[in-house]
Formats: C-alpha cells, sequence, structure tokens
C-alpha cells in the first residue's frame, strides 16, 4: 500500500513537472544581446547558448531562476566594467 | 527490502530527473577542469584558512557561463565566506585595492573577476539532490575568451569552513561522474 502511493505520487509529481513551461527569462535575452552587441566590437562570437531561448537554462524552474539572477548581475557587470563595448546595450 | 530498494532507486532516479544538478568534483591544491563547457561543483575545506585553491580550465573559445560560491546554510557558516577570483585574458586590470586582496600576483596581461561575497543579503539556494540549502554569493554571469583561466578559491580573513565552488549550466552524467559525490561524502552531505 505504502509502496503503491509512493509511486503514484512520483508519477504525478514527474508529470506536473513535465507540464510546466519554462522560458527564457527578460535578464537572459537582454544579457544575450550585450554579448552580441560586444562581441561585434570584439569581432568574436562567445557561446552563450545557454543563456539563449533553446538553452540549457530553461529546463526546470530552479536552473531557471538560477540564470536568471546570473544574468541579471551578469549584465551589471558587463555594462560597468566595459562601457565602451556595452554602450549600445539596453 | 528489495521493494524498498526499488522504491529508493525510482526515487533518487525521479530527483535526477527532475533536478538540475552539477558535475561533482573535489577542490585540493591545483585542480585542472578538463571540460569546462559542462556545468561543475568543487566542493572543498579550508581547514588553516590560509589555503589557495587553484582550478585550472583552458577555453577552446569564448563561452560565457554563471558562477557561485556556496556555503552550507547553517548557524555555523553565518559569517562564513571564501571569495573567488577568475584570473586569464579579457578581463579587467584589478584596481589597487583588489590587488592587495588578491592571494597572488595577476600574471602579465591577464585580468580578474574578483568575488568579494560582502553581499549584505545573501542569496539562499536550495540544491534538490542532496536536499540541502545552501548561501550563495550571488551567481554571476562572466564571458571569458579563448585562452587559459585560473580560479583561485581562499579566505581573506582566513575563515575556516567548507566550501562548494559551482559553474555552468549543462549537465553530463553519462561517464558515471556522480559517483563523485560518494567519493567526498562527508564535504557533500554536511
Amino acid at each position: 500500500m505504502f509502496g503503491a502511493m509512493l509511486l503514484l505520487i512520483s508519477g504525478l509529481g514527474l508529470s506536473l513537472t513535465g507540464c510546466e513551461q519554462v522560458v527564457q527569462s527578460e535578464e537572459c535575452k537582454a544579457y544575450v544581446a550585450c554579448l552580441k552587441v560586444r562581441d561585434t566590437k570584439l569581432g568574436i562570437k562567445t557561446d552563450a547558448l545557454r543563456f539563449e531561448a533553446s538553452g540549457a537554462c530553461w529546463g526546470s524552474p530552479e536552473g531557471a531562476g538560477l540564470c536568471t539572477h546570473a544574468c541579471k548581475n551578469g549584465l551589471t557587470w558587463l555594462k560597468q566594467t566595459y562601457p565602451s563595448q556595452t554602450a549600445d546595450c539596453q | 527490502m528489495v521493494r524498498k530498494i526499488l522504491y529508493f532507486v525510482v526515487i533518487f532516479v525521479m530527483f535526477m530527473a527532475l533536478a538540475q544538478a552539477h558535475r561533482p568534483g573535489t577542490l585540493k591544491g591545483e585542480t585542472t577542469v578538463d571540460n569546462p563547457y559542462v556545468s561543475w561543483v568543487f566542493a572543498g575545506r579550508l581547514e588553516k584558512g590560509d589555503e589557495v585553491y587553484v582550478l585550472k580550465m583552458e577555453m577552446e573559445r569564448p563561452f560565457a557561463t554563471p558562477f557561485e560560491m556556496l556555503v552550507g546554510r547553517s548557524e555555523a557558516n553565518r559569517d562564513f565566506r571564501p571569495q573567488y577570483a577568475i584570473v586569464g585574458p579579457g578581463l579587467p586590470k584589478p584596481d589597487r585595492r583588489t590587488e592587495a586582496i588578491l592571494p597572488r600576483p595577476v600574471p602579465d596581461g591577464m585580468g580578474v573577476f574578483y568575488e568579494a561575497h560582502d553581499a549584505e543579503e545573501r542569496q539562499v539556494f536550495f540544491e534538490t539532490i542532496m536536499r540541502r540549502n545552501y548561501w550563495s554569493s550571488g551567481t554571476i554571469a562572466i564571458p571569458l575568451l579563448k585562452g587559459k583561466y585560473e580560479i583561485w578559491v581562499w579566505s581573506k580573513d582566513q575563515q575556516k569552513g567548507s566550501f562548494y565552488f559551482s559553474f555552468g549550466v549543462e549537465e553530463k552524467f553519462d561517464d558515471g561522474a556522480f559517483s563523485g559525490i560518494f567519493d567526498d561524502w562527508g564535504l557533500y552531505a554536511y
């Protein structure tokens, strides 16, 4: 009985999580866009795939939250550290 | 008994499937990261307080990824705030104040991202595999250029304690890397 309930709860948990949609945050959209601005000035191409709309950041709410914090802090740091390279960032 | 083990395996696999997990490693002296493009957590312990741990990695292409320092959320760690610095090409030259805090001189031509770990309010992170709460220095996405980088981990105030330095997003466990947790169980199951 206990085992059946446990499996039922596990299955329910998996189903509910499977239904949850996690999409790219505005913070990471801004971070990726700013990196592209900087890349153009430096003539490089930075691999920022994980933060992009199809990236690994958006597989779970937990991961999405961490990436969103990372992008928000990263964008602030980018703008403060490289003002001339990020002048055109929003 | 067999059924209980089966249930445990089902629950563990369920958590593995749902949770975002870092590849575990241990930071002792100097450690080289063989694949810096996937997510890692390096557990370490400042036993004397004056240690400087070094993570070495070589980027084959410009790559942006999140970094953060975690400590277990417990009363003993309330004031424990170890620092880290990313040292390598493309990062800004440190100012004199930062230079004085860094545990080593920055090599010529290299720059630094320094995490002071001094935010008044610390972000709390619940890690769903080991079911532990951590205080975070605040995760931050840093773009690295192609080249060799070092990450220095130390305590500027010679504090002692266990820390977990993590970076990356993409998971890679297909080579059994998760067993690293069991190799250093005492550090992870604080």
